[in-house]
């Protein structure tokens, strides 16, 4: 294999000692000397992620302005046969991903990845994550200049940074080479979009940008600032991010929440100042390219040319050029596949190399236009369809729930039962060709659907009482050089019905299309309220003894369940359900306050305590299952003060058919709705609170310690030696209530009457006596497993 | 857990009751009772509750203590006599367990007051001793829609019931109006046994602290009967009243109002003399 290529940027030059370091811990890890979550903060910023099962894993390289050169994408392949399923993935922030890799191998992938100048750090975490260009970069008849130089420059200063690698969160950059703003620098953390003055090559700033569960365009900082000062302004971004983010609201701390909780000018100001100290802190200038030759009456074609063998180009702006998109069915690519490609970038692409693109496709540029014919004869004999449109074409879609933890619903099952449907029905090349279609599984919008003309995100919503995994539609964003928005949302449909929804709306568009018409034209011309309309035909969802598939998602086999899923691993999605419930909570209420019934209140209750217990994995329609889920998972646990002890002892009576003994409640039950709010908002993306008050919880038990690894295995342990019959059973029991179905509560005893009644009290209560063992200082441990709800 | 070493020491019995536990006991450091009447039936039932830890307990009775009380009104001593009987009980309850909130209302229950003392509470005792403040009592407790035990004791026989208004049999579900003046003859006419007054109040106490706790089965469709002379307890089963006057069908009684003849123990005074509450 060739590796003589020259890299386009260099890594840092303790990257191999980093590696090194890495694979001890590595080893450490799997000695069991070093605890999951310790060994977690150690992989994540080098790119590592846990799957959604267990102990397998997904490495994320960073490819810097998507450059791929001829020998790395030949050496990716190699690893993606060697060391993961052998399939690799490309995704919308340009990174390849390997994944199902076991955690033992990822040292030597990253010895790997060094040799040919890649590496997966600040793949993840909270750090400088890749900086993306646009693919077209360098080769775009409308583009101001070449900006990748400028993402590999600003890599290069940023990744060796000790400080890129615990940043309050992610730091996202991107660079865009003109006002289509194909990079989507205007939703990044900080993005530069190429502009010329004075025939100087420079850029205009932007910050604050981002998608998410809180999607955000980015204000304009500099109208202008000279090409020279990106290094410095991507720096002084960094710094100030560092400085300002809020590190303790991690679901808040993206660089979009510090510009809109200071405001834009203050920011800017802040800014500057970072800017003007990073220069005199010597942080380098980058060299700047003149300026290109604008041919505005060249600009690409869109869609691209179709020549005679079918094989689709864009004219670059070098003459005698094209480059060719290859598309990769949502993003993945067989091992070979991408292997032969990265051959095909060294033989046909003068500059051998090829990109990655932000719809998670590859672009083979420098290609000779004579030589077409062969090159299409060669990509044809590749196991991947990547030439000819096809319905999985439109589809942008993040993992989902397949591998992803924070998933919700399977979005690459919906893109391609909807792919299909869109198949079958025969939808012309052309329309194909305008649609583009992003589906992420979760708010997150790791598929970009804010960005998208028509996009979906997975969310969970209620019908009938069961849990229907559904879609938020969003249609029509746009960022060009005319205008920048974000999609807006058209409504909420279960996720069976998007075939059907898509199938619609393209024979819509197709039928009512305006000649030549994008869809984001067709999207003006007919306004959000079509939209809407054609949304809610979609929306109802029957009930599920009539179609028990609405409350299955695509490629499922089990009716969709958050339960199952177990707490910390069902994301960002079930803020909708918590927020139906919170809604819904009010609205009981209002409805109390306006007609004095009882039963509005009690829902308004019954809502407000079902609100957060998605989170702990409890999805049940029992009013008791819930009040009591509602004791274990947050009185007991302090999150809510037991005063509403009495709130749950009357809403159980209103079950058990006393009608008025919620009467009287209803401020109980606002101020317990504005604690959950209050809880709500604190939540993390792990699904953790941390609401504002300091939490005393565990502290103010002095002689119980717990052992590190959550969920049911926890061990609780309890020193009651000294303690006489019957306080030490007393004790005990209290302990136990505080605990989980499933934990083990672990009490020393003394020995005589102590351990002959505690033990035997506890198995009069129902609860299972694991264990009593003799220590040796005379003394009795014995374990006791809390019973479950159902024993 | 919010309970203290303190607490969980002095409800160490409740705790260990599997029915009850840290969380039963929670729950009753959050309920609040009234009691209505703290004479005969009000005695035990107050002792008992404050001793269980109910974290409210609101007590409401005009009287002061007289010398004939003492021989059933266990909650109140000789020393006390003269007093308010709202003093005198709330410092023996405040003796007993200092952890409860006390509420003392040196005043009758009537119409003009009931709906907004009963609004403070979750459960109502009546421990009144005539039938003008019973029904009063049952009145208030439906339109409030408060669940309250009812009791009533004479001679030997006592009785007792449990309602939850709108939802079981209420007080005028079985007897419609008060009965004529003299019909029924009072406690101070006929006499009553003193522990008969205790028996029963501690199972009005019981019936609270259960519900309270969410637990066991009340005293509910049915009116328990006790004869202390044949010692036996006997369940009457009761049902709701389609023309009940207060929760029928066509309810005839749509607003709280005081009955118009009290028939009350004490014929010591003559005229208005019904203010006292007790048995």
């Amino acid at each position: 294999m060739n590796n003589t290529q020259p890299f386009y940027y260099h890594l840092p030059s303790n990257l191999g000692e980093d590696i090194e370091a890495y694979a001890g811990e590595v080893q450490r890890f799997l000695a069991k000397q070093l605890p999951p979550a310790v060994f977690k903060a150690k992989r994540v910023p080098r790119g590592i992620y846990e799957q959604r099962r267990d102990g397998t894993y997904m490495l994320r390289v960073r490819v810097a302005g998507g450059v791929l050169t001829a020998a790395q994408a030949c050496a990716l392949s190699e690893l993606s046969r060697d060391f993961s399923n052998g399939s690799l993935h490309v995704t919308t922030r340009q990174d390849v991903q390997l994944h199902d890799v076991a955690i033992t191998d990822t040292p030597e992938i990253m010895r790997r990845l060094k040799e040919v100048g890649l590496t997966s750090k600040g793949g993840g975490g909270n750090t400088v994550r890749n900086v993306a260009a646009c693919p077209y970069a360098g080769i775009c008849p409308a583009e101001a200049f070449d900006v990748t130089p400028f993402a590999h420059a600003v890599t290069e200063y940023l990744i060796t940074l000790a400080g890129s690698y615990n940043l309050p969160r992610k730091y996202k950059i991107a660079f865009s080479g003109c006002a289509c703003d194909c990079a989507l620098a205007r939703v990044a953390d900080l993005g530069f979009i190429a502009a010329v003055k004075d025939g100087e090559a420079g850029f205009t700033l932007y910050a604050g940008g981002g998608m998410g569960a809180h999607s955000r365009l980015a204000d304009r900082m500099e109208a202008w600032m000279p090409g020279s000062h990106a290094v410095i302004a991507a720096e002084a971004g960094r710094r100030l991010f560092d400085r300002l983010g809020d590190r303790a609201d991690r679901h808040h701390a993206r660089l979009r929440f510090v510009l809109a909780k200071i405001g834009a000018d203050a920011f800017r100001d802040e800014l500057r100042k970072q800017i003007a100290e990073a220069q005199h802190d010597g942080v380098p200038l980058c060299g700047v390219p003149s300026p290109a030759h604008r041919a505005l009456d060249n600009v690409p074609e869109v869609p691209p040319i179709q020549a005679a063998d079918k094989l689709r180009f864009i004219r670059q702006k070098q003459a005698g050029f094209v480059a060719v998109p290859l598309h990769l069915p949502l993003g993945f690519m067989p091992w070979r596949d991408f292997g032969a490609i990265g051959e095909l970038a060294r033989q046909y692409s003068a500059q051998k190399e090829v990109r990655t693109t932000r719809s998670q496709n590859l672009l083979l540029r420098f290609v000779r236009q004579e030589s077409l014919p062969e090159l299409a004869n060669a990509l044809r004999r590749l196991e991947t369809d990547v030439i000819s449109p096809s319905p999985l074409g439109c589809f942008v879609a993040c993992a989902g729930a397949s591998t992803c933890r924070l998933g919700l619903c399977l979005s690459r099952a919906a893109a391609r039962a909807s792919a299909d449907a869109l198949g079958k029905t025969g939808v012309l090349d052309d329309v194909l060709e305008a649609l583009n279609i992003h589906i992420s599984g979760c708010p997150n919008a790791c598929g970009h659907h804010p960005m998208a003309p028509i996009g979906f995100f997975g969310v969970a919503q209620r019908s009938h009482d069961r849990l229907v995994p559904s879609y938020r539609v969003v249609v029509g964003a746009r960022d060009d050089a005319h205008a920048v928005r974000l999609a807006e949302e058209a409504g909420t449909i279960p996720a069976r019905a998007l075939p059907g929804f898509l199938v619609e709306l393209a024979s819509d568009f197709k039928e009512n299309r305006a000649g030549k018409e994008t869809f984001i034209q067709y999207f003006e011309r007919k306004g959000l309220n079509h939209f809407r309309d054609l949304t809610r035909r979609h929306a109802q969802v029957p009930e599920y003894s009539t179609d028990p598939l609405f409350y299955r998602d695509w490629g499922q086999e089990e009716d969709f369940s958050l339960a199952g899923r177990g707490a910390g691993e069902c994301g960002a999605g079930v803020f909708e359900v918590i927020r139906d419930d919170i809604t819904a909570a009010k609205k009981a209420l209002d409805l109390a306050d306006k007609t004095r019934e009882q039963a509005p209140l009690f829902s308004a209750f019954l809502a407000t305590v079902r609100a957060l217990l998605i989170t702990r994995g409890v999805d049940t329609q029992d009013p008791d299952a819930i009040i009591r889920s509602f004791e274990n998972h947050f009185m007991e646990t302090g999150l809510v003060s037991s005063e509403y002890r009495g709130l749950l002892a009357r809403a159980r009576g209103y079950i058990e058919g006393w009608s008025a003994a919620l009467e009287g409640r209803d401020a109980e039950i606002k101020t317990l709705l504005a604690r959950i709010e209050i809880l709500f908002n604190s939540l993390d993306g792990a699904l953790v609170f941390h609401p504002p008050e300091a939490k005393p919880a565990a502290a103010t038990q002095p002689k119980t310690d717990q052992n590190e690894a959550a969920g049911a295995s926890r061990t609780v342990r309890l020193d009651l030696s000294g303690v006489a019959c019957p306080m030490n059973f007393v004790k005990a029991k209290l302990k136990l209530e505080t605990m989980a179905a499933g934990e083990v509560l672990r009490v020393v005893l003394d020995d005589g009457e102590p351990v002959q009644n505690v033990p035997a009290s506890f198995k009069n209560e129902g609860q299972a006596v694991l264990e009593t063992v003799r220590l040796d200082d005379g003394h009795w441990q014995v374990d006791i497993r809390k019973k479950t709800i159902k024993d | 857990m919010s309970l203290t070493e303190e607490q969980i020491e002095r409800y160490s019995r409740h705790i260990i009751l599997p029915e009850v536990g840290g969380k039963g006991q929670e729950k009753l450091l959050a309920g609040k009772v009234l009691i209505v009447g703290a004479g005969g039936l009000g005695s035990p039932a107050a002792l008992y509750l404050a001793a269980a830890g109910v974290g409210t307990i609101g007590l409401i009775d005009a009287d002061a203590v007289d010398l004939s009380n003492l021989q059933r009104q266990i909650i109140h001593a000789t020393p006390d006599l003269g007093r308010p009987k709202v003093e005198s009980a709330t410092g023996k309850m405040r003796a007993i367990n200092p952890d409860v909130a006390l509420n003392g209302y040196p005043e009758r229950l009537t119409a003009a007051n009931a709906l907004t003392i009963l609004k403070d509470y979750d459960f109502v005792i009546d421990g009144t001793d005539n039938f003008a403040s019973k029904f009063l009592v049952a009145d208030a407790c439906h339109f409030t829609r408060r669940p309250y035990s009812h009791a009533g004791i004479l001679r030997f026989d006592g009785q007792t019931m449990t309602v939850i208004p709108r939802k079981t049999a209420c007080y005028r579900c079985v007897f419609s109006t008060p009965p004529p003046a003299g019909a029924v003859p009072s406690c101070s006419q006929a006499g009553v046994l003193g522990v008969l007054a205790g028996v029963v109040g501690c199972i009005q106490a019981t019936e609270a602290i259960k519900f309270l706790l969410s637990i066991g089965d009340l005293l509910t469709n049915r009116l328990l009967v006790y004869n202390a002379l044949k010692m036996k307890f006997r369940d009457v089963p009761l049902r709701r009243n389609r023309q009940c006057p207060l929760c029928g069908e066509h309810p005839s009684i749509i607003e709280l109002r005081d009955e118009e003849a009290p028939v009350a123990c004490d014929l010591r005074a003559g005229g208005r003399h019904t203010d006292r509450q007790e048995s």
